[in-house]
């Protein structure tokens, strides 16, 4: 294939050209860009110490390393190495070293089990069996038409972008899976289809601990959870100005998972 | 003359693993591409990861018989690839072997574990691994 473009406009018609069932996915392209150069432009920008203490707000000192890990560009323990070199002592990185270690987790655990990733690891812990879920997305949830500001604003940021924050993937997932009673192997496929940094270990696994298949209880947020980390972006309301995550926890676990054993 | 090719898979976009005396390829796996939905943003971001690396060849198609077609062009013996445990990617190397000599370059390890260590939870790994992550360079 081509080597020669004069600009990233150039290549993005060539691969439109070359690779249609991909275009006929998804048209949009990434204003995150590929390579080393633009690798290591994000390396310098990592706070290793604000991470630690922001990382959870969307408005926080995430690194957006993720691309270029999945894709080998920047080595898992070169990176790690020059995290600790940015710093005082290792201590003061203590999260963003343990994030980077939950990555190398993922892969271990996608080593021994292989294709069973795509299999449930334990049962729900939300009372449900997991015949209880429905096997695809909703029209309305990938269409980005459910009226919801928070659901259908992260559907459309990962369509154009590839990229979320962390949080909105915890988020969008649980909804995706306890508000909507989806299996989570159908989120999980459309974030890979769609994320840049698309990897079958942390993503799946990490989908597998939000529906409680990989963790003791099932993962939700409520919407006053919803609105702290995303810094008011979104409201979580419908278009009535009524919202699904509008109570306190004990009454979403109540609502959601009715028939669960209590923690 | 090099009797190897290396061969570029999606784990191994950077310079680095790249050598000058060996021919190297990358392919886009159409099958890929296809079964798991990957869109043109995805592809872009490998594509330009690719123009970073001078001497690699891209195509597209099927991964293994292209791979195999670039050993014979280079009338090598031997593929150099990084081992990873994303099953697609043991698939084809499998199929590899059984026609040429395949090498596995373990990427260099965060970690030492104990063979056959509790992985169940997070906490597990973490309590042996910490240590290891944290310590000073």
């Amino acid at each position: 294939m081509r080597r020669d473009f004069e600009n990233r406009e150039q290549l993005i018609d060539y691969v439109r050209t070359e690779f249609p069932e991909a275009a006929a996915v998804s048209d949009f392209v990434s204003d995150i860009r590929g390579g080393l150069a633009a690798a290591e432009q994000q390396f310098d920008a990592v706070d290793p110490v604000a991470y630690g203490r922001t990382r959870n707000s969307l408005d926080g000192a995430v690194t957006g390393l993720s691309p270029y890990l999945r894709h080998g560009v920047l080595g898992l323990a070169e990176t790690i190495s020059r995290v600790k070199q940015q710093v005082d002592s290792p201590q003061s990185a203590y999260k963003l070293l343990q994030e980077l270690a939950w990555r190398d987790y993922w892969r271990r655990v996608l080593d021994e089990i292989g294709d069973d990733v795509w299999e449930d690891q334990e049962p729900y812990k939300t009372g449900f069996d997991a015949d209880y879920y429905q096997d695809s997305l909703p029209d309305d949830f990938v269409n980005a038409e459910t009226g919801n500001d928070f659901v259908d604003g992260v559907v459309r940021e990962l369509h154009e972008t590839g990229y979320l924050h962390n949080q909105l993937r915890m988020k969008i997932a649980a909804y995706l899976v306890h508000w909507r009673r989806v299996r989570w192997q159908a989120g999980a496929a459309w974030m890979l289809s769609h994320l840049l940094d698309g990897d079958l270990a942390s993503n799946n696994l990490s989908w597998q601990w939000v529906a409680s298949t990989f963790a003791a209880k099932p993962y939700i947020f409520n919407q006053e959870n919803l609105q702290h980390v995303t810094c008011g972006r979104f409201t979580g309301a419908d278009a009535d100005g009524a919202s699904p995550f509008a109570d306190s926890y004990d009454e979403l676990n109540a609502r959601l998972f009715p028939g669960a054993t209590p923690q | 003359m090099s009797n190897a090719i290396t061969w570029v898979h999606d784990e191994m976009l950077s310079p680095a693993w790249q050598s000058p005396e060996t021919p190297s390829v990358f392919i886009f796996d159409e099958q890929w591409i296809e079964t798991e939905q990957i869109s043109l943003k995805r592809i872009v971001f490998m594509y330009e990861c690719l123009l970073e690396m001078p001497g690699v060849e891209i195509r597209k198609g099927n991964v293994v018989a292209e791979v195999t077609r670039f050993a014979q062009e280079h009338h090598a013996t031997r593929i150099v690839t990084a081992r990873s445990p994303l099953p697609r990617l043991k698939r084809q190397g499998a199929q590899l072997a059984t026609q040429l000599t395949v090498d596995w370059i373990d990427p260099e390890p965060i970690v030492t574990l104990p063979e056959g260590v509790d992985l169940k939870r997070f906490s597990r790994y973490w309590r042996r691994a910490e240590k290891q992550v944290l310590r000073n360079d």
